[in-house]
């Protein structure tokens, strides 16, 4: 089954071609009677600049998706190439690269390390890479202005609302200028307003870091910021 | 089922790892506090049994020395076989019996002027140690014709031509009864004196001077014994005069508690058996050291298990913080859990009762399992501690003791499990810590181990003195685990401004991995602390166990090395002194090169600073040591100074010229040595002259031989026995008492002297010697052999000094072989020796003078070392004179330096002096005592236990060999505790670490599942994450190892010396010397630290997972 739906297209999608393409990917859990197919023969292309929304009922298998997607799960069947790199074979050290270059996550949980501050947390990746320490002061502090966090840079998460750390996980997931964004459910545990917000703040730093973007979302506002909305049921795509 | 039963089968469900987790620190922190308990209990029942059992049956044999009166004696024999069974109640005994009977004169040879006497007696050292020359041993009491069978001593058949089957009419010395024996046989008895001192001749089988019945013992007569009979023959009414019961328990096996019921019964022993006796007639009394040795057994033990325990109140406290690591292990895993639970509306009552079900099944599953495993455990360190060797091997079961220590520690180690959930926030250990540290209360802690410490310096050792002797005092005990508790909880507060520092560094790196441990440790820092205090307390317990244990063998190897003072030593030297000195010097005949004997005074003496013949002023006793000081090598203890340093000058005369050998030698083999002997006076006077002569062997023994009376002006032959001797012998001195009476003659004469001075002179001329391969028996046929068998000795005749004593005054003594007229006026040869000297005439009127010379040159004052006790109570400093009273002799004494103690002589008021200047001196100071006590050896480690055993056996002496004592001091039944005790400690810190350890880890790990998944959505590498981890707990490991090393170093300076105490509980001599060896202590924190990092980094490898997308996504804490 191929994509369906597409809401507007995406800036360089002709030129470059996709930057993710999922082919026939099967994902199961478990075996036997007690087998749970997450995927079922998925396909999907998502063109760079592209921000995609995912959507679709709880255990229709969004997360799997993404974590195929972004290297955390294998499929049972199939492949997954991102920005080039077959993921579905990357091995410990390639899929390790691929986060520190390619992909970026953020988490409906915010994924925050606790004892470390706001700017600590941001400059997470660019440790990871080594950046040299005045060049990542200054990345971090210029993303966590992007996400108006400027001035709370060294409170720790558990100093934060929710809806801020949010903006500290996703200020994270770009300081290493990632070319996929991979968000699941971003705005399952923020309060409405907040939610658009952080909606809001996706969809402006994909358009200013010209980045792609897949979020899993149930919120209507994202489906609505979307360039694309991908419907999952029962593990497979569907139209919308 | 109820709910709490349901919630706790369901946490077994889910939770079977971390509930197995703590279960098994439970289980493995219990099993090492079980083993200790084990220890303790084998120790306190077992080791004093296994000690006495090894100790000579001398210790702790009664012997009942029974007088009968003429009694009936087998019925005294029952009266103490009967007390000493009440006495040693189950216990296994062997008995032997010593009946010594009456005396019986022997018909008078015609010679004689008095009959000869003999005793008849049965002893159960024959027939092993005697041999049967002629003749057999009498099988029955009487024959058919009624007369009694003797076997008599072989010296008595020659001298009175006995034979097997003569008859001898024999009479009670009264003349009241007679009775008739017939000899059966002649025997010769064998093996070392001491072993016949019962016999009424001490073995020697006759006594030419034995004081004849009424005479005061003016008249003496030929003495002969043991005429051996049958036991039996000696059983009746009126036969026995004198009986030794010795009764030899066998405690080997005894049940537990029967020395305590022995040691009770010892204290009456006394009055039963002579209320026993009184019954029969009899009287008697016990002599026995078996009390002293169970009094010194138990207080060593007790000594002993302040040891163990000491280090074991350590092991607690490392075992209480890794549970405490345990509990917090649980105590997060259950947070979420206890909150979903409350907002179920479970209350705090019952979440807490949850918590104690969980706690009380663990520690009834492990009080089930650990004693066994105590054990076998137990059982391994016997075998490889050396407890086995020492017989404290495993006990059939597990004892009571056991069982309960294994359930207290449990229960223990239960409440920190419970003590978790009784914070709201379901925190743990390390938050209760944090608490600790804001409320001030570790400061507290610090304090209380402060005051401890005070109190264990001040009193010294960690017990107490009573009158009992020494106790374990609870709070002293508590003190070094208090210290160490302290000094840790001190540490953790050091390590948080490093953490600080390495927070500030980590900001600056542009790395992830190191800068993130630094983060997790200085910010997480309250959670560190746990694993932190874990390391320092383990790292700190092993170091100070094993610098204590160093320096406690040290202490106890050294405390021996001074007690005993050389390498071997006999003491207890029997019988005539030249005859011990041939037969210890025999013994080493084939003695391997570099094997050394020398005979060492070492006896109490009284010193005073103005004591001297005049001042008759009391002095204080001190124990006077005389060895060879030319050979200080042969002297063992540790000293600042070298001994060769500090004897160096004591055989140096003060203020005269050095000696040399000198006197006169006796050539050949002298046994007899037979002289002219002059004695003369001027003016004429009446009185005589009791002379003794003294001769020398060549290790420096010196012995007295007593000469008949000389009546002045009656020139004499004298027959002396020389004693049996090894190589050449010297005529060293001479001494001689001056007894005058009546009043003085009218002086005549131009050369008379004036007024009260009078001179009384000695000649000694016409020596010569019989030797002993001539076989003389007797003075007379020595005598008459001197014609013909006799070698003449030429007296050197100068040289010889001297002094006279009469009245309190010392005067000089002319010697040489012709001084003045009054010698050649009595027709003494020119070859004579004669010592002439001046006395007061007047006051020895009815008094006594003494005249003395010596073959050397008057020595003057003895060099000593003195020790600080003496130099103390006598005020005395270097160069210092002072009077010592030794043997029969007042010596004076002249102070070369102040030491703390001397060898063998390791407490209390001493000196050293070298042997030679003091027997010279004692010479000069008219004392005729011989001074011999010892013999040292010296000799290897491997050698010195046969040629000691040897020595010991040639002279009747005790043998006390280094080597033996040093094993038996570390590794002895009653010793063996503390350094098996030492060696469980590391065995079991390394374990505790690793436990412990693993615990923190796997519970960090855990708790940060969800953190290090995202960081490896972050890109972060797995293999990073888990370096991150080593790292972390590298960090915290490190920090403890280095805080725990530096306050093993500070106990062991500060406490070891403190905990090492003498066997008695005393403070050691020498002082003990903190002991540390960078090495091992290397060697300890390195492997604690690597076996540390090696667990986290297993647990990392296996723990750290990929990251799970449900994981991510839900933040499951699953």
């Amino acid at each position: 089954m191929t994509a369906t739906s597409t809401a507007r297209p995406g800036p360089d999608q002709a030129a470059d071609g996709p930057l993710v393409l999922v082919e026939h990917v099967d994902r199961t859990y478990g075996s036997g009677h007690a087998a749970v197919h997450a995927l079922q023969d998925v396909s999907l292309e998502v063109a760079p600049g592209e921000l995609v929304a995912l959507v679709g009922r709880s255990g229709s298998g969004k997360t799997t998706l993404l974590n195929t997607i972004g290297g955390l799960d294998r499929p049972d069947a199939g492949r997954v190439v991102v920005a080039g790199r077959e993921v579905s074979s990357l091995d410990e050290k390639g899929l390790v690269s691929l986060r520190r270059d390619v992909v970026a996550f953020v988490f409906q949980t915010f994924g925050l390390v606790p004892v470390l501050t706001a700017a600590e947390n941001v400059g997470v990746p660019l440790r990871m890479l080594r950046t040299p320490v005045a060049q990542r002061e200054a990345r971090v502090q210029l993303l966590l202005d992007l996400v108006g966090l400027g001035p709370h840079a060294q409170q720790r998460p558990g100093q934060l609302s929710g809806g801020q750390q949010q903006r500290v996980a996703i200020a994270r997931a770009l300081a290493n200028s990632p070319r996929l964004l991979i968000a699941d459910e971003p705005t399952g545990q923020l309060d409405s307003e907040t939610g658009r917000a952080v909606m809001a703040l996706i969809r402006a730093v994909v358009e200013a870091e010209g980045m792609t973007a897949i979020v899993s979302t149930h919120d209507p506002v994202m489906v609505a910021l979307a360039d694309r909305v991908v419907h999952l049921a029962d593990g497979r795509l569907v139209d919308a | 089922m109820g709910w709490r039963s349901q919630v706790l089968l369901g946490r077994l469900r889910d939770q079977a790892t971390v509930i197995a987790t703590v279960a098994v620190v439970t289980f493995v922190a219990t099993t090492l506090l079980g083993t200790f308990a084990f220890l303790l209990d084998v120790t306190s029942n077992d080791a004093v049994d296994a000690a006495i059992a090894r100790v000579p049956d001398s210790a702790v044999s009664l012997e009942a020395v029974i007088r009968v009166n003429k009694k009936d004696a087998a019925a005294a024999l029952a009266a103490a076989d009967a007390t000493f069974a009440a006495t040693l109640g189950d216990a296994p005994t062997d008995s032997t019996t010593w009946l010594t009977g009456r005396m019986w004169s022997l018909p008078r040879p015609a010679t004689d002027r008095l009959a000869p006497v003999a005793y008849p007696a049965s002893t159960p050292l024959l027939p092993e140690q005697g041999e049967l020359v002629a003749g057999a041993w009498p099988d029955r009491a009487r024959d058919a014709d009624g007369r009694l069978l003797v076997n008599v001593p072989d010296v008595a058949a020659q001298r009175y031509a006995w034979t097997v089957g003569t008859v001898l009419p024999v009479r009670t010395l009264g003349g009241q009864t007679d009775d008739t024996w017939v000899v059966v046989g002649t025997h010769r008895l064998t093996g070392s004196s001491a072993s016949w001192s019962r016999d009424l001749l001490k073995g020697a089988g006759h006594d030419s001077r034995y004081p004849a019945l009424g005479t005061g013992g003016r008249l003496t007569v030929d003495a002969w014994g043991p005429m051996v009979v049958a036991p039996d023959a000696l059983l009746g009414v009126g036969t026995v005069e004198t009986a030794h019961v010795v009764t030899t328990p066998d405690l080997t096996g005894a049940a537990r508690g029967t020395l305590t019921q022995v040691r009770e019964e010892l204290e009456s022993t006394q009055a039963r058996l002579s209320a026993a006796l009184r019954d029969a007639g009899s009287s008697g009394f016990v002599r026995t050291r078996l009390g002293q040795t169970i009094d010194a057994a138990w207080r060593e033990l007790t000594v002993t298990r302040v040891g163990v325990v000491v280090v074991g109140l350590l092991l607690v406290v490392l075992a209480t913080s890794v549970m405490l690591l345990a509990a917090r292990l649980l105590g997060e895993r259950r947070a979420a859990e206890g909150e979903l639970v409350a907002a179920r509306g479970a209350s705090p009552a019952q979440l807490r009762s949850l918590a104690v079900l969980e706690a009380a099944a663990i520690a009834a599953l492990t009080v089930a399992v650990a004693p066994w495993a105590a054990r076998a455990a137990y059982t391994q360190l016997a075998d490889a501690g050396g407890l086995g060797a020492a017989g404290l091997g495993t006990p059939a079961g597990v004892p009571a003791s056991v069982w309960v220590a294994c359930a207290t520690v449990a229960s223990v180690l239960a409440v920190s499990l419970v003590v978790p959930s009784w914070h709201t926030t379901g925190s743990s250990s390390a938050a209760a810590h944090a608490g600790l540290v804001r409320a001030g209360a570790d400061l507290a802690l610090v304090v209380l181990a402060g005051l401890a410490l005070w109190q264990l310096l001040d009193y010294g050792a960690p017990l107490t003195r009573g009158p009992s002797g020494a106790n374990l005092d609870p709070v002293l005990v508590v003190g070094p685990a208090l210290v160490t508790l302290g000094a840790a909880v001190l540490a953790l507060r050091a390590v948080a401004p490093l953490a600080r520092g390495a927070d500030v560094v980590a900001r600056r790196s542009t790395s992830l991995v190191v800068p993130l441990a630094a983060w997790q440790v200085s910010r997480r820092f309250a959670a560190a602390t746990g694993t932190t205090l874990v390391v320092v307390l383990a790292v700190s317990a092993a170091t100070f166990s094993h610098a204590f244990l160093t320096t406690w063998r040290t202490s106890q190897v050294e405390q021996v090395d001074l007690a005993v003072g050389a390498d071997a030593r006999v003491d207890g030297v029997r019988g005539d002194h030249l005859t011990a000195s041939a037969d210890a010097r025999a013994a080493l005949a084939d003695a391997p090169p570099g094997a050394h004997l020398q005979p060492v005074v070492d006896r109490p003496g009284i010193v005073g600073r103005t004591l001297g013949p005049e001042q008759r002023s009391s002095g204080f006793e001190v124990q006077v040591l005389a060895v060879d000081t030319g050979r200080p090598q042969a002297l063992r203890g540790r000293t600042e100074v070298p001994w060769a340093t500090l004897v160096g000058d004591l055989a140096a005369p003060v203020g005269a010229p050095g000696a040399d050998d000198a006197g006169t030698v006796l050539p050949g083999d002298p046994q007899w040595l037979v002289a002219t002997m002059t004695a003369g006076s001027f003016p004429s006077w009446v009185g005589s002259l009791h002379p003794v002569l003294a001769v020398e062997d060549e290790a420096g023994v010196r012995a007295w031989l007593s000469v008949p009376e000389l009546y002045l002006d009656v020139p004499t032959t004298v027959v002396v026995a020389v004693p049996r001797a090894l190589g050449p012998l010297r005529l060293v001195a001479l001494s001689a008492v001056v007894s005058l009476s009546g009043t003085a003659p009218a002086e005549d004469g131009d050369d008379a002297p004036t007024g009260r001075l009078g001179q009384v002179w000695l000649a000694v001329d016409d020596v010569h010697v019989v030797d002993r391969a001539v076989g003389a028996t007797s003075q007379e046929q020595a005598a008459a052999l001197v014609p013909t068998h006799g070698t003449p000795v030429e007296l050197v005749t100068t040289g010889w000094q001297g002094n006279a004593t009469s009245g309190g005054t010392v005067r000089g003594v002319t010697t040489g072989p012709d001084v003045g007229p009054y010698a050649s006026g009595e027709g003494v040869g020119p070859g004579a020796l004669v010592l002439d000297g001046s006395f007061d005439l007047v006051a020895m009127d009815g008094g006594n003078g003494r005249l003395v010379a010596h073959a050397w040159p008057t020595h003057g004052p003895v060099r000593a070392l003195v020790t600080e006790a003496v130099a103390e109570r006598a005020q005395l400093r270097p160069g210092a004179r002072f009077w010592v009273r030794v043997g029969d002799a007042q010596v004076q004494a002249y102070v070369e330096g102040v030491v703390p103690y001397l060898p063998g002589v390791p407490r209390g008021p001493a000196m050293l002096v070298d042997r030679d200047a003091l027997g010279r001196g004692t010479v000069e100071a008219s004392g005729t005592a011989s001074l011999l006590d010892s013999w040292w050896l010296t000799a290897s480690d491997a050698d010195a236990p046969l040629l000691a055993a040897a020595v010991g056996r040639a002279t009747d002496g005790a043998a006390t060999v280094r080597a033996t004592e040093r094993t038996a001091a570390v590794a002895g039944p009653l010793r063996a505790a503390v350094p098996a005790a030492l060696s469980l400690v590391s065995a079991a810190t390394l374990v505790l670490v690793l436990v412990g350890l693993g615990a923190s880890a796997a519970a960090a790990i855990r708790s940060r599942r969800l953190e290090l998944a995202r960081l490896q959505a972050l890109g972060a590498a797995r293999t990073s994450l888990v370096r991150g981890l080593v790292g972390e707990h590298t960090v915290l490991v490190v920090v403890g190892a280095l805080a725990g090393v530096a306050i093993g170093y500070g106990l062991s300076r500060v406490v070891t010396p403190v905990l090492t105490v003498s066997p008695d509980g005393r403070r050691p001599v020498p002082a003990p010397l903190p002991a540390w060896e960078d090495g091992a202590a290397l060697v300890i924190t390195g492997g604690l630290v690597l076996a540390a990092c090696a667990v986290v980094a297993l647990l990392a490898v296996v723990l750290v997972r990929r990251a799970s997308g449900a994981l991510l996504r839900l933040g499951d804490d699953r």
